[in-house]
């Protein structure tokens, strides 16, 4: 009895000192329920990418490299592998370009009621995602609102059929319904600067403009970066509004994915691309971090 | 300055402009007498929302959506606070490659999460259901959960946890009576996040409902068939006007509570002038 | 009757040594203050007697109960937190009452110590009150009710005083030491500010590096302090080094620079002829004249700084480069800087650090 008192004080005193211990006890939940659904089927998707596929749900399990083979040889992936990333660099430099201004506005020459213009930036994004983007489907389209809308006035006599079903209509839905995503990281990192700053840089002579560029967009590049990862990621997997609006010349990586899972039937090949646009992904994160960090450093 | 400040207010319109036109036209054509969208309007109808409240296997949908949500939203929330709770509490050695490994979802394009979901469930000889959907949405949900509570914990002051063991309680009941109440409104804010997230979430869904389809996927395929689409639409201005009843509630309580304390504070001024 | 109890306690933070080896010994119903400048390890030594941190080796023993193990929530003391820690979501009341859930008392009988606290801490009319609505010396009295209100045998408190400004500071300080002769509970005070320990503690220690310097009433750390470092952190003071010339059974006489040849009484370990020896002064212990008495110095002014209530004169003998302080209370001589002036002592207020 007196053992088993001494050897439960002494657990508990050991627990109670470490500290890392105890955190990770508490996160435990978190760490497992998160591996268990992210890591195990990565680490599936990983094993199925190596396998061929050689007739409904059978696969050949010899590991091969052959899907990654495909993936990077075939003309058809490489050209639907850059047409997503420049789609998606685009859509995430025009939705910043675009919001700064406004999270700029909001942050500086509002003085009363600034939440409600967050709101009111806000409110837009309640829709469901996939009714936003059929709205630029019902705007571009063959019978749509523009096409519609110059026929009633007279300025043209027959329908646009450039408006849709291409790349460019997918940057600028996309631009439309990413926009939140750079609006509030931006107008966060410009409400955190501390006014004085400004004031000083004045002090010291610096005009508007000047102050603008040595002081403001410097200290708001974080919310910068931060928005343009967290367009520019999801943007490249997007498979809504390519299928909608982008007709076959604006079919994207996304889409090839679904075909391989859907129609295609070819799994292997499915998670060899899915793999390879992550790894893709990836690295240019990788790079634009590196680069960005850099830069804000010479900035200072 | 002022010109700046002008001309800023004039863009500021324009893109509120471009935010708000493409939306508001769904609502419009949603009480337009006509399955096509175009201009003219052809007239008036209330027929598009008597048809959402005819239709079944929409009603469904809405329901299969809600439930999910809502388990997506408590699940990813409790995991958060546990999550959060340890990061904000705890010196913990490796502390940043695991919150790392936490917050990747947030990095990984939704279709190859959905993707890499789908493979497992189905190698592991499991069937598609609107549990698959809630395990993607948790997945997705965790991160945003765990960054809108670790701000709101970062806040808490560490002391009043001890106050509470020091006053005699222990650390279920200062669980309960201090850090619960003071983080409440962060659990509130990643409850409604999460299921909002888990709600208008079509990719992971896409993949993953089986057969038995989420409101997004209901939508997406009607989005074919123009002859069901106007009744999409139709519920679509419904949940934009529930969404925006519902800020403003809670902006109304907020503003409320200000004030409450405003008056609070004036009393106890004058009371001391006295 | 010893109180509390430290038994060569040590407390590690990693690589860190916040307390080191502390013995110390506290009174029923004393005031004492732990001093020391921040990072010294004296709120360590005060999470310790709360509970908070359990020791790495030693034991703490409050009213003859080792408290090794037991957790803060059983342990007789209660603690004022340095941020004073009141729960934002409960008003003055609720904040008060805290501690009561499991005390078995009636709702008439909570309201009613409630109601004791606060006119005790002079907060009464306040009950309704967030904590959002309290001034910080109103935080400060919440906490102290909400302490108090548990009866502790231990009151613990983390600079209680430090956010408050200075009027508002000393005019706590007098209330506290008031509260706590009214109550006669024993008090443990962390604080880094020198004069609020010495004006209010019965007893205290100077902490420094994890380990207690010096442990007395404040008139003996304040005249006799036995280490440079307490002698340098207590005050103001005149640190010179001298060469012991020859020594009695109560007495050294030691070469000081300026001083000259003085007779110092010796408490501490013996000294051998010939031996360096740190010697001290309090500039107040000094007087400074116009003219000459039979055992004054001759020194040159380099400097002075008005304090108001008294003037700091820095002088030089005319033979050396060390300087000493002189402080005088109410000059109402503005001597200029390079002036002749005559400063004496009595050797009695010499005393020899225990280095």
């Amino acid at each position: 009895m007196n053992i088993y008192h001494k050897t439960t004080q002494k657990l508990r005193r050991k627990l109670q000192r470490s500290e890392s211990l105890k955190g990770y006890l508490l996160l435990s939940p978190t760490i497992l329920v998160m591996a268990g659904i992210m890591l195990i089927p990565f680490i599936g998707m990983i094993i199925l990418s190596l396998w061929t596929q050689i007739g409904y749900a059978k696969f050949d399990t010899t590991l091969t490299l052959n899907n990654f083979i495909v993936v990077f040889t075939n003309e058809m992936y490489r050209v639907l592998f850059s047409r997503s990333l420049v789609v998606s660099a685009m859509t995430t430099f025009l939705t910043v370009l675009l919001a700064y201004p406004m999270a700029y506005f909001v942050a500086f020459h509002v003085q009363r009621r600034k939440l409600l213009w967050i709101i009111l930036m806000t409110l837009p994004f309640w829709t469901s995602y996939l009714l936003r983007v059929f709205a630029w489907k019902v705007i571009l389209g063959y019978n749509g609102v523009i096409n519609s809308g110059l026929l009633w006035l007279g300025i043209i006599n027959e329908p646009i059929t450039l408006l849709l079903y291409n790349p460019s209509a997918v940057i600028i839905t996309l631009t439309h319904a990413w926009a939140a995503f750079a609006i509030l990281p931006i107008y966060v990192s410009l409400e955190k600067i501390d006014r004085s700053l400004l004031e000083a840089a004045t002090d010291l002579g610096d005009s508007p403009l000047a102050r603008f560029f040595r002081i403001t967009l410097p200290l708001s590049l974080p919310g910068v970066v931060a928005a343009t990862v967290l367009i520019f990621i999801p943007t490249v997997g997007d498979y809504v509004t390519p299928s909608l609006v982008g007709g076959s010349d604006g079919y994207m990586i996304a889409n090839a994915i679904q075909f391989q899972f859907g129609r295609g039937s070819n799994w292997p090949l499915g998670a060899a691309l899915s793999l390879s646009s992550m790894a893709v992904v990836t690295v240019i994160t990788i790079v634009y971090f590196l680069v960005s960090k850099t830069l804000t450093q010479n900035i200072r | 300055m002022k010109n700046t400040s002008r001309s800023l207010l004039v863009y500021a319109f324009i893109y509120l402009g471009f935010l708000y036109i493409p939306v508001l036209f769904l609502p419009l054509f949603s009480f337009n007498n006509s399955m096509y969208f175009s201009f003219p309007l052809s007239g008036f109808t209330f027929e598009w929302y008597r048809e959402m409240f005819r239709n079944e296997a929409m009603h469904q949908s809405l329901f299969n959506s809600i439930r999910v949500g809502g388990f997506v939203a408590l699940f990813s929330t409790i995991l958060g606070i546990f999550g959060a709770k340890a990061i904000t509490r705890y010196r913990m050695r490796g502390k940043k490659p695991v919150l790392a490994i936490i917050m990747l979802p947030l990095v990984i394009p939704e279709i190859i999460v959905a993707v890499a979901l789908l493979i497992f469930i189905l190698q592991a000889g499991g069937s598609l259901s609107l549990l698959s959907v809630a395990l993607g949405h948790v997945l997705l949900c965790v991160p945003f959960s765990i960054a809108v509570l670790i701000s709101r914990f970062e806040g808490f002051d560490q002391s009043m946890e001890e106050a509470s063991a020091d006053l005699g309680e222990n650390s279920w009941w200062t669980f309960w009576r201090v850090t619960f109440p003071v983080v409440l409104p962060g659990i509130v804010a990643s409850l409604l996040l999460c299921f909002t997230i888990s709600f208008d979430e079509f990719i992971v869904a896409y993949f993953l409902s089986g057969t038995e389809p989420t409101l997004p996927v209901y939508m997406w395929n009607q989005l074919r068939f123009p002859k069901l689409l106007p009744g999409v639409l139709a519920l679509g201005a419904c949940i934009l006007l529930a969404s925006f009843i519902v800020i403003a509630f809670a902006e109304w309580i907020r503003q409320r509570n200000n004030n409450m304390a405003l008056r609070q504070s004036l009393a106890s001024m004058t009371s001391k002038i006295r | 009757m010893d109180h509390i109890k430290i038994l060569s306690v040590s407390k590690c933070f990693g690589e860190v040594i916040a307390v080191n080896d502390v013995s110390i010994n506290i009174k029923k119903g004393e005031f004492f203050s732990l001093l020391g400048p921040s990072g010294c390890g004296k709120t360590t030594l005060l999470r310790l007697l709360a509970g908070f941190e359990m020791p790495d080796k030693g034991e703490i023993i409050i009213d003859g109960i080792e408290m090794n193990g037991v957790p803060p929530h059983q342990r007789p003391t209660n603690m004022v937190f340095q941020s004073y820690a009141i729960f934002p979501h409960l008003d003055v009341t609720a904040n008060v009452a805290y501690g009561l859930r499991k005390s078995g008392l009636s709702k008439a009988q909570i309201t009613q110590r409630v109601t004791e606290a606060l006119e005790l801490v002079k907060l009464s009319g306040y009950e309704a009150r967030k904590s959002n609505e309290l001034s910080g010396g109103q935080r400060q009295r919440v906490a102290l009710a909400r302490a108090l209100i548990m009866r502790p045998k231990v009151l613990l408190l983390d600079e209680p005083l430090g956010a408050l400004d200075k009027k508002l500071r000393e005019e706590m300080q007098i209330e506290l030491r008031t509260l706590q002769e009214q109550i006669g509970i024993t008090f443990v005070f962390v604080t880094h500010d020198q004069e609020e320990a010495l004006t209010m503690s019965d007893r205290m220690a100077v902490m420094g590096d994890g380990i207690i310097q010096q442990v007395g009433t404040p008139r003996e750390i304040y005249e006799q302090p036995v280490s440079r470092t307490v002698a340098t952190f207590i005050g103001n003071i005149n640190l010179l080094e001298g060469i012991v010339l020859s020594r009695s059974s109560a007495a050294l006489s030691v070469e000081l620079p300026i001083f000259g040849k003085v007779e110092i009484r010796n408490s501490g370990p013996g000294r051998a002829v010939g031996e360096t020896v740190s010697c001290v002064i309090r500039p107040e212990n000094l007087s400074i004249g116009a003219s000459p008495t039979d055992s004054s110095i001759g020194v040159i002014l380099q400097r002075s700084a008005y304090f108001g209530k008294s003037t700091y004169f820095i002088v030089r003998a005319e033979d050396s480069s060390i300087e000493i302080t002189v402080s005088m209370q109410n000059s109402r001589v503005a001597p200029q800087a390079g002036s002749h002036l005559w400063i004496s002592w009595d050797s009695s207020d010499l005393v020899i650090l225990d280095e």
